[in-house]
């Protein structure tokens, strides 16, 4: 790496991704950002990097190169979508330059936050190519896979740039695989065509605004009642380790995504048959997995995870007669999600909890006072 | 060697703090403004006068507070005037800290009272506050504007834990349990910054919107000698009194 690129590196990494990442609101982990409307700021949820490796494997095993694509569409829109939530130059409105300058700060923050390294291979916008290359990138460095991140994400935010959905990519390389370093590739089709390299294609491109008025309100930041575990105080007291945007608590590896990469999840789920129980399952396995490590478990940890994670503020009688959060995220594919991670992580908390398997559902849901209500009951 | 409890025979209530209350145990019942504070304190006191033929004195504070808190009551079918071992008093906020303290003695001693409430210890500290700072104002009219702003706070917050521990450690001589409604800020803790540290129990009640409905809970935070059932749990109001749901 040049050494001006190191010091960006180190700049990223240690100054402005950790501030970049407010993490020290109860019930929200809340991103600054710039927008149309001027100073906004984006929503995320700290997701366990178990969790994302489960879901590719499990989905690839069930439903094969279905299970790929799907992924792979997701990491996708993901990607076009934040993309699209930077207002990040693309070429149909801007200069080459800036779009390529644009293409290096994101590959360089990408890697600070979801890389121990990365460097741009070959950067062509007239062609429009990309390669990057990356090391421990998250994930596909444990599972091999890498569909949903560093294929899906990387392509839909290179498309974006390009101002051109129909640019497709694939991970030429991947550690988790044996290889010294992972490399995703991201061109227009005939370039894979013409090299015989086979593509997980996912056409359908699925718009969602992380800026709008709306999106701004309901997951606007307000206080918390039942919780105020707050993960500042956590890393303060070494009860989690926080680095580089990470946190590592008992084995378990978290990191920030914005939001729309569950709704995105959760919506593009039903177009496999069974895919929104399998996701629901895969969720709850990983509760449980997080719950059994907790000595004396209690429904205060429950509340103060959920709410350190970015979920909002939960309430859970230890009767299990009311169980509801407030301030669960939105966006506006809300209404076209299941909510299954959150249902299932939970149903895994609460049946280790209650020694037995309970399964939640929603009851009702509720937007009235200006934020998302979600009300539980067990699944008969 | 057993602890002798107060039960307040509130539904699903003894059931969280192994039976009730330990004796002569005083403790703090905190929450936001329509949480139901009064109402568990009334309650309590109620069923002990009515249930156990315990002597109960509720102290309001304020003329305006007999009303409102026989209004309360009647909505539960608690005929507070005709309860024979139930006293109402109302204390004036015109009369000085020293002489709150020793007037609510005089009335517990008369009645031999066995369960008390005092609703709330907020409104005493405020009414504290501004005696004294007659005996400062003087001083603070020598200093500058920040000065004596900053003496103003610092006089007020001393004022206040002094003004608690005061009262708690007049009302100990007495053998009764006694129940302190304190009110909180939205931050969750009190408004006198000392009411959830000192006493032998805490009591907190919250209420938040959940969708179209209000959800109230009730958590036992802190209740010396005692296995509390830990939790936040459900609280309804029914036409005879609280109810919490702790199975």
């Amino acid at each position: 790496m040049a050494i001006k690129d190191v010091i960006v590196d180190w700049y990223l990494r240690n100054i402005i991704v950790p501030k970049y990442v407010n993490y020290e609101i109860p019930g929200f982990v809340i991103k600054e950002q710039q927008s149309k409307y001027g100073h906004t700021f984006q929503r995320d949820v700290f997701l366990s990097e178990n969790l994302i490796e489960d879901l590719e494997n499990q989905f690839i095993k069930k439903y094969g190169e279905n299970g790929k694509k799907f992924l792979y569409g997701v990491g996708k829109n993901f990607g076009w979508n934040y993309g699209k939530s930077f207002n990040a130059p693309n070429i149909q409105n801007n200069k080459n330059e800036e779009v390529i300058k644009t293409a290096t700060f994101l590959s360089q923050f990408i890697g600070a936050t979801w890389a121990e390294k990365t460097n741009i291979v070959k950067l062509e916008v007239d062609s429009k190519f990309f390669q990057i290359e990356s090391k421990d990138y998250v994930v596909c460095s444990n599972n091999g896979l890498g569909q949903l991140l560093n294929e899906g994400g990387i392509t839909g935010l290179w498309a974006w740039l390009m101002a051109d959905y129909s640019i497709e990519g694939i991970q030429i390389n991947c550690q988790g695989r044996g290889d010294l370093k992972c490399s995703t590739v991201c061109a227009p089709i005939s370039y894979f065509n013409k090299n015989n390299i086979k593509l997980n294609i996912f056409r359908e491109k699925i718009e969602t605004d992380f800026t709008s008025k709306l999106y701004l309100e309901f997951n606007r930041v307000r206080t918390l009642t039942y919780s105020s575990a707050n993960l500042k105080n956590m890393i303060s007291n070494n009860l989690v380790n926080y680095s580089e945007g990470k946190i590592e608590y008992k084995g378990e590896r978290y990191f920030p995504l914005e939001i729309n990469f569950l709704f995105l999840l959760e919506k593009q789920v039903i177009m496999l048959s069974g895919g929104n129980n399998l996701l629901f399952d895969i969720a709850f396995e990983n509760g449980k997995r997080v719950a059994l490590k907790e000595k004396n478990l209690n429904i205060s940890f429950m509340c103060d995870f959920m709410a350190i994670m970015g979920w909002g503020d939960l309430l859970i009688t230890p009767n299990l007669n009311k169980i509801g959060i407030n301030y669960y995220p939105w966006s506006d594919l809300f209404d076209e999600c299941g909510k299954e991670i959150f249902l299932g992580i939970l149903s895994g908390f609460i049946s280790v909890y209650k020694n037995k398997q309970i399964k939640l559902r929603i009851i009702n849901s509720d937007n009235s006072n200006g934020y998302i209500t979600l009300i539980l009951g067990i699944k008969n | 060697m057993a602890i002798e409890r107060m039960k307040t025979n509130i539904k699903g209530f003894d059931e969280l703090i192994e039976g009730g209350i330990p004796r002569n145990y005083h403790v703090m019942i905190c929450g936001l403004p329509g949480t139901g504070k009064t109402i568990l304190a009334l309650e309590a006191l109620y069923r002990g006068a009515v249930e156990f033929s315990e002597p109960a004195l509720f102290v309001a504070i304020g003329e305006d507070s007999e009303k409102v808190i026989k209004d309360q009551a009647s909505k539960f079918g608690w005929d507070l005037e005709n309860t024979k071992n139930f006293k109402l008093y109302v204390i004036s906020v015109t009369k000085t800290p020293f002489d709150i303290i020793s007037d609510i003695q005089d009335q517990a001693k008369k009645i031999n009272a066995k369960r008390i409430a005092i609703d709330s210890l907020t409104a005493l500290s405020i009414n504290s506050v501004y005696f004294s700072r007659g005996m400062v104002v003087n001083l603070m009219k020598t200093m500058g504007d920040a000065a004596s702003d900053s003496l103003n706070e610092r006089a007020s917050n001393s004022v206040i834990q002094r003004f608690i521990y005061l009262v708690i450690s007049g009302l100990q001589s007495l053998d009764s349990n006694v129940f302190y409604i304190t009110d909180l800020s939205i931050s969750g803790s009190s408004l006198d910054g000392i009411s959830e540290y000192v006493g032998d129990g805490l009591i907190l009640l919250k209420s938040v919107p959940l969708g179209k409905d209000v959800q109230r809970t009730i958590q036992v935070v802190k209740l010396r000698s005692t296995n509390i059932s830990g939790g936040i749990f459900d609280i309804d109001f029914t036409s005879n009194g609280m109810i919490v749901s702790s199975e």
